[in-house]
């Protein structure tokens, strides 16, 4: 993992003087509101519906135990004792008060924690895949990369006011974990003909209210131009992205109104003049963060691990729990493991401060001290000795984190929606329990097979319902909350956006309509069929006409 | 409206010509022009003035000047609202890519909270509202020590007036300076 500096102690005790010394002048009337909303939102601090919000960055969603523990310390003293990860790799607080803000900046900067740039017009915090690094399936380690765009994009003085939210991702696997086509900027780290590691470059994607998969404006970037790539594309962007509108000043509209190739061109004469520049990466500093990123001190453990095998076969609940909630790692004899923040009838990517207490003293015992949150809302321990997991999994139990269904139909990605937002226009976080519950039978759910339900309440899409095999969208109908029901969206390599089959549905039909879907796919799948790929062999018509059969 | 530069309150001496009758000028004069009556006059301004300014807004693009920097003192950069960061490039281009040598001056809807962002683009000037928030500015300005990303190098806070730029001193802002470099953390 990356350890901070003296540097980045002393960049962080400064930067929380200043938010108290911001916050003061508000108070004094010095600022105002208009001025002090882009400098709170820069500190990750809102004001929703009941209270102001807290988002605090957790840069490409790794973690210490240590860090764990203080966000569940956080939780207790300044919050109503929990958290919410998010999709963008954050935990958010939802009861904060504005005056205990500097305080709370302060502990996080105890521990190497922050809420720079979780939100504003800036450059948001990189998101990655959250098993880079451990993942049997990876190219390159992609949290090198994102530490040090990490680094770049901390205050950028050129990239502070831009015309709109900025986000990137990063994936070092095949198989993207981190939804980059999804973003402004999507990097995949790639092998060229001679063997070397670089980044695809994808512009352009996005979900919100005009969702749109990124493009590529370049196969292979030289690793040592990442940053003066990176620079060339928020320079052109700053320049020329539209400002007059905010629901068209991301860089998606852009790229849009004056095409991909085009754009591409901009970019690359835009990075001709500086591609040599100070940016360039030399060597050893990429080396120097690579230190940080070492694999830990992993045991030599020889495969199979027969203890893991012989609970598998003697425990019908546990073996569930590793089909789904495991995924393979690097090293012979340990797994990653996903433990799921979905319970059935909970509130997806909720934690409570005990919770998040217990995840980091498993983590400290299990996993070498390490966590990751991933996009999906759910926490990763990333090395854990296979002989260790079922033992592993007990404990979890008891702090109600064992359920096994991550990728199944209950593992929903849900936004906070209209319970917490000022945007929203519907409520996500009960829909997203009724359908929990009603699909809790986990052999119904193994039955089904892989599938990911994604709600949002409202067309700004935190709660990606685009790219979710089945989308709920929250409208808002004459005052009355219905849902618009999409399907076909994918967030990996393959990325699409869903489609809508039809008129919305008041709140208390939606549970039936999900269930009519899946129905209609039982029906028509083939033999051990996923959902996704019978709605691409199939298309959406069979699925609209069962659902609007009675309508 | 005063300016802050150089670490102190400078008098504005600036003359708009759009807003004043040019006959009524002397030749040593200081004057601003947009970009439209700089390109449309450029010889006569620089035969009958001896100081030069041009204002750019942020959708002027300043590539237009670049081949005229040598009769050009100072470039004005407008913020018509403090978070439309466009004027932040535009800087950094003049400094960077055309390496103008002269007064970089932010006007316009300009907060102290930004103040070492402007600066390291490359901005040594700025429009304040009000001679009391002097001390403010230059708390912002030393805020913090160092920086993750390299930029513009931030000028020293008071200096005196034998630094002019003619003595190099914007030369030390159209590099990267090897003491920021430093403290970027990698």
């Amino acid at each position: 993992m990356y350890q901070y500096n003296e540097f980045d102690h002393a960049f962080l005790r400064d930067r929380t003087a200043e938010f108290r010394d911001q916050v003061a002048r508000r108070l004094a009337g010095e600022l105002t509101e208009d001025e002090f909303k882009p400098l709170r939102l820069m500190n990750g601090l809102y004001l929703q519906l009941h209270a102001y919000m807290l988002r605090v960055a957790i840069p490409y969603g790794t973690l210490n135990a240590k860090q764990m523990r203080q966000l569940g310390v956080i939780a207790k003293r300044w919050d109503r004792d929990w958290g919410h990860f998010t999709t963008r790799q954050n935990i958010q607080y939802n009861w904060i008060k504005l005056d205990d803000v500097p305080d709370i900046l302060d502990a996080l900067a105890d521990v190497e924690m922050h809420a720079i740039q979780t939100s504003g017009n800036c450059i948001r915090n990189v998101t990655a895949d959250q098993f880079a690094g451990v993942a049997a399936d990876e190219i390159e380690d992609s949290r090198v990369w994102a530490e040090i765009m990490r680094q770049w994009s901390t205050l950028h003085p050129e990239f502070t006011f831009l015309p709109r939210k900025f986000k990137i991702a990063i994936t070092g696997s095949e198989h993207d974990r981190a939804a980059v086509k999804l973003h402004d900027i999507g990097l995949r780290m790639r092998r060229n003909e001679d063997g070397e590691t670089g980044f695809e470059v994808i512009v352009g994607g996005g979900q919100g209210r005009t969702p749109i998969v990124g493009e590529t404006i370049r196969e292979f970037l030289p690793k040592q131009h990442l940053l003066s790539y990176l620079e060339a594309i928020l320079r052109t962007y700053n320049l020329l992205g539209r400002r007059d509108n905010l629901y068209k000043a991301r860089i998606k509209i852009l790229v849009a109104a004056v095409g991909i190739e085009k754009f591409a061109e901009m970019v690359e004469e835009e990075w001709e003049a500086i591609r040599d520049s100070v940016l360039t990466l030399e060597p050893e500093r990429i080396r120097e963060i690579e230190r940080h990123f070492a694999p830990p001190a992993y045991e030599e453990i020889a495969e199979p691990v027969v203890s893991f095998d012989a609970a598998r076969f003697t425990d019908p609940a546990f073996s569930a729990w590793t089909r789904t909630n495991l995924f393979p790692h690097k090293q012979p004899g340990y797994a990653v493991v996903t433990v799921s923040l979905k319970p059935a009838g909970g509130v997806p990517g909720d934690a409570t401060s005990a919770q998040m207490e217990a995840l980091a003293d498993l983590a400290e015992r299990y996993s070498l001290g390490e966590l990751r949150i991933a996009h999906e809302q759910n926490v990763v321990l990333p090395n854990v000795r296979k002989q260790d997991l079922h033992r592993f999994w007990h404990e979890l139990g008891t702090h109600g984190l064992a359920d096994a269904n991550v990728g199944l139909i209950t593992d929903i990605i849900s936004c906070p929606g209209l319970d917490y937002c000022n945007l929203a226009n519907a409520r996500a976080i009960p829909i997203a329990q009724r359908i929990s519950r009603h699909f809790a039978d986990p052999a119904l759910q193994a039955e089904i097979g892989p599938i990911t339900l994604n709600i949002s309440g409202c067309i700004n899409a935190c709660g990606h319902h685009h790219v979710g095999n089945i989308g709920i969208l929250g409208v808002d109908k004459k005052g009355v909350e219905h849902y618009q029901i999409t399907i076909g969206g994918i967030a990996d390599e393959n990325a699409a956006i869903g489609r809508i089959l039809g008129p919305s549905f008041p709140a208390e039909e939606v549970v039936d309509a999900i269930d009519t879907l899946i129905a209609t796919f039982r029906k028509i799948r083939e033999q051990g069929e996923f959902f996704i790929d019978t709605v691409k062999r199939v298309g959406i018509e069979p699925f609209k006409e069962t659902l609007y059969a009675n309508h | 409206m005063p300016i802050i530069r150089n670490g102190r309150i400078e008098e504005n001496i600036w003359v708009s010509l759009a807003e004043t009758d040019s006959s009524a000028l002397s030749r040593d004069t200081p004057v601003v022009v947009g970009l439209a009556e700089w390109t449309a006059g450029r010889e006569t301004l620089i035969a009958n003035f001896e100081r030069r300014a041009v204002r750019l807004e942020n959708v002027d693009a300043v590539e237009e000047i670049a081949d005229d920097l040598d009769f050009i003192d100072a470039v004005i950069l407008v913020f018509p609202k403090f978070n439309d960061g466009r004027a932040f490039s535009q800087a950094r281009l003049l400094r960077d890519r055309l390496d103008f040598k002269g007064e970089i001056r932010a006007t316009g809807h300009v907060i102290q909270d930004q103040f070492l962002f402007l600066q390291r683009c490359g901005v040594d000037a700025v429009e304040a509202k009000d001679e009391k928030l002097l001390d403010a500015w230059m708390r912002a300005h030393k805020r913090f020590k160092g920086f993750y990303q390299p930029a513009l190098a931030i000028p020293e806070g008071k200096s005196e007036d034998k630094v002019a730029r003619n003595d190099g001193f914007g030369g030390a802002y159209s590099r990267v300076e090897p003491a920021v470099l430093a403290s970027w953390a990698y």
